[in-house]
């Protein structure tokens, strides 16, 4: 293969998925950032929402259930970390580790459990979701660019599109970005910022949720141990170098996911050695941070006059 | 400013991402424990339960990865479970993490075991040593041969390896004749040497039925990432490639979702995996573990000794090849599309044809792993 051929439709179509998850879990981790909420948490939200789409996809034998289960699930593991660090006071950061490790044994353990399996499980009766293919658009030079992908796809654009508008457009976004920024002055402002807090974390646990499915129920129809694979901490990243905006973590998201789909073709160039090129969207990710460091101390340091 | 808090987080996100590449890689299969599910103590009902244990029958225990992929660990406790039943052996079995491996070993010796089974490559050191220093007991390992410092066999091991590059050989000839693009695919899980065997005998086979065949391959890194062996698969689809070989754990599932839902094919690898995507599956590339691991314990029941030996299972031990051949069923001839599936009963024939002449040496397939 040449290596101009990488550069084709198959190639968007795949950055595509491969953006969707991380862009998605990215704007959950961007919304907790920017009420000053370090979520680190959210890969352990993801791969509940995975398991229990897929648990409740195989005994009901519907796409529905599976998908509201994943949601609920998302969202429980979101209010666990709300009561962990709100109510009770832990640190967020090891409240999320433990959701994290908690969620990783856990649905192992369920796994082996309720259907025998290791690695993975995989059932006819589970039923995932088919991609949707706009007909009025067949034949047309769109339709390989943005016909059949899963609905994440196109909620990804929605969701950024969305949270902009509520960031910047909304009462309720500036008390997020007060409670981030200064929240004894949104206190004083009349912001419970408590209740902001809560509120993003919970939504945050939604995400993740839609994130999670898009991994077993859209994009692939099974589950496999650890199917996160770090996801959620990638969001992270991107959500950090987003600046914690919608459409930043948006554009980061997709750079990492053009990582992920470049990878995969440049094996096929130059018989390039494959282990090098698996190491391409974790080494993006670290330069990246890298990056981000150098920003934040080349940044001028804010001079304290207080505001008009 | 950048704050303390901000700070540290940055740091420990950095660390958060150097452990999530390395666990996301390899979870089930081989490498890092992540978590510690459940280790069966030898004297729990599980492995009491072995029916049929003569009071005085040879003491067996088999080290194994986790059960219940469908593939390796499946078969060879298969084969244990066979010896347990016919050879009247008092066996025991192990379920482990990789990291419990060597102190399980340890349990068996200290249980008195007269044979201890361990099943993979990774296995090869914490086998060797504890051979070396018990020799009165019998050792054997799947896929490997272990040898001494000075290259000679140790006298207590049964090293049961296969020629996985003559089976997908096999397979790889059934792809080349049956692919309509004239192009197939292989995806492999880790890139190691015993995966490269299997890719350069699918190659070569494919080759052999097609000499204009065309190749794609990809690497997921990981025994464990179906949905980084989708990608693959998809890639190779779109490039133009109808069949795809998958030999890499539960990362070939995505693979074989990717064939079903594109219209694609797809061939198995390890155990009969024709029923996963019915119609889809052309054949799976078999690895008879079970059969090898009933052989070994036979072996020395019946030797009543410690024996050295290379048990090599290929084509000519019916050891490996397509599930057509290795036990003569095709759920393809009866699920898969019809203009397709009419050709099975001829092209197996062919395959028979093709095996004869591998058992023969007049095809030789490559083995990358020879020669060191």
């Amino acid at each position: 293969m040449e290596w101009i051929e990488i550069f084709d439709i198959s190639l968007l179509r795949s950055l595509l998925r491969s953006t969707a998850p991380i862009a998605i879990v990215g704007m959950a981790a961007a919304i907790c950032s920017a009420a000053g909420v370090l979520n680190i948490g959210l890969e352990g939200k993801m791969l509940n929402a995975a398991f229990a789409g897929v648990a409740a996809s195989y005994y009901t034998e519907s796409m529905w259930a599976g998908l509201t289960a994943g949601v609920i699930a998302g969202i429980m593991t979101a209010v666990l970390f709300g009561l962990l660090s709100f109510t009770l006071g832990a640190d967020e950061v090891l409240a999320g580790l433990a959701i994290n490790i908690f969620s990783l044994a856990g649905t192992t353990y369920l796994m082996r459990t309720l259907w025998g399996q290791a690695g993975f499980f995989s059932d006819p009766k589970i039923v995932g979701v088919e991609p949707i293919h706009f007909t009025f658009l067949e034949g047309t030079f769109l339709e390989p660019f943005v016909s059949g992908f899963t609905y994440s796809v196109y909620l990804m654009f929605f969701i950024a599109v969305g949270l902009h508008i509520l960031y910047y457009r909304t009462r309720l976004g500036t008390a997020i970005r007060a409670t981030g920024e200064n929240p004894e002055a949104a206190e004083d402002a009349g912001i419970n910022t408590v209740r902001i807090k809560w509120l993003v974390t919970v939504f945050s646990g939604l995400l993740a949720g839609i994130s999670g499915l898009f991994l077993s129920l859209e994009n692939l129809t099974m589950f496999t141990e650890g199917m996160s694979a770090g996801k959620g901490y990638i969001g992270l990243v991107a959500s950090s170098f987003g600046n914690a905006t919608p459409l930043g973590t948006f554009g980061a998201s997709a750079f990492f996911g053009l990582g992920d789909a470049i990878g995969i073709r440049l094996q096929g160039v130059y018989e390039l050695d494959s282990r090098l090129i698996l190491m391409i969207p974790y080494a993006l990710t670290v330069v990246v941070l890298i990056l981000i460091g150098i920003r934040q101390r080349l940044k001028v340091r804010p001079v304290a006059i207080p505001e008009s | 400013m950048i704050t303390n808090k901000k700070k540290s987080s940055l740091i420990l996100l950095s660390l958060m991402l150097v452990l999530s590449a390395c666990g996301g890689s390899d979870t089930a299969t081989e490498e890092v424990a992540e978590v510690v599910v459940e280790e069966e103590s030898l004297d729990s009902p599980a492995t009491t339960a072995a029916p049929a244990a003569e009071p005085d029958g040879l003491k067996v225990g088999i080290v194994l990865g986790a059960l219940g992929d469908l593939s390796f660990m499946d078969s060879a406790k298969r084969g244990y479970d066979k010896a347990v039943a016919d050879l009247g052996i008092q066996g025991d079995y192990v379920e482990t993490e990789p990291s419990e491996r060597a102190a399980a070993i340890q349990n068996f010796l200290a249980d008195g075991k007269e044979m201890i089974i361990t099943v993979g490559f990774s296995e090869a050191e914490i086998t060797k040593e504890a051979a070396v220093a018990n020799p009165d007991v019998q050792f054997a390992i799947v896929d490997m041969v272990i040898t001494a410092d000075n290259g000679d066999l140790l006298p207590n091991v049964s090293n049961l390896i296969f020629k996985e590059h003559e089976g997908s050989f096999e397979v790889g000839y059934i792809a080349g004749k049956l692919s309509k693009t004239g192009h197939v695919a292989f995806m492999g899980g880790m890139d190691v040497p015993i995966i490269r065997k299997f890719q350069t005998g699918w190659e070569e086979g494919a080759r052999y039925a097609n000499p204009d065949i065309k190749l794609c391959d990809g690497y997921a890194g990981s025994w464990g990432d179906p949905a980084k062996g989708k990608e693959i698969a998809l890639s190779c689809f779109e490039q133009g490639a109808d069949i795809i070989f998958a030999a890499g754990g539960s990362t070939g599932n995505g693979a074989y979702e990717a064939a079903a839902e594109t219209g694609n094919f797809a061939v198995g690898v390890d155990s009969n995996q024709d029923f996963m995507q019915p119609g889809t599956m052309i054949t799976s590339m078999m690895k008879n573990v079970d059969f090898a691991v009933y052989s070994a314990i036979k072996n020395r029941t019946e030797a009543g000794m410690v024996v050295s030996e290379i048990a090599s299972y290929g084509s000519a031990e019916n050891g490996v090849g397509p599930t057509w051949l290795v036990d003569g069923s095709s759920l393809f001839a009866d699920e898969g599309p019809a203009d397709m599936a009419a050709q099975v009963a001829a092209l197996t024939e062919e395959v028979k044809e093709v095996r004869a002449k591998i058992v023969s040496g007049e095809i030789v397939v490559t083995d990358v792993t020879a020669g060191g």
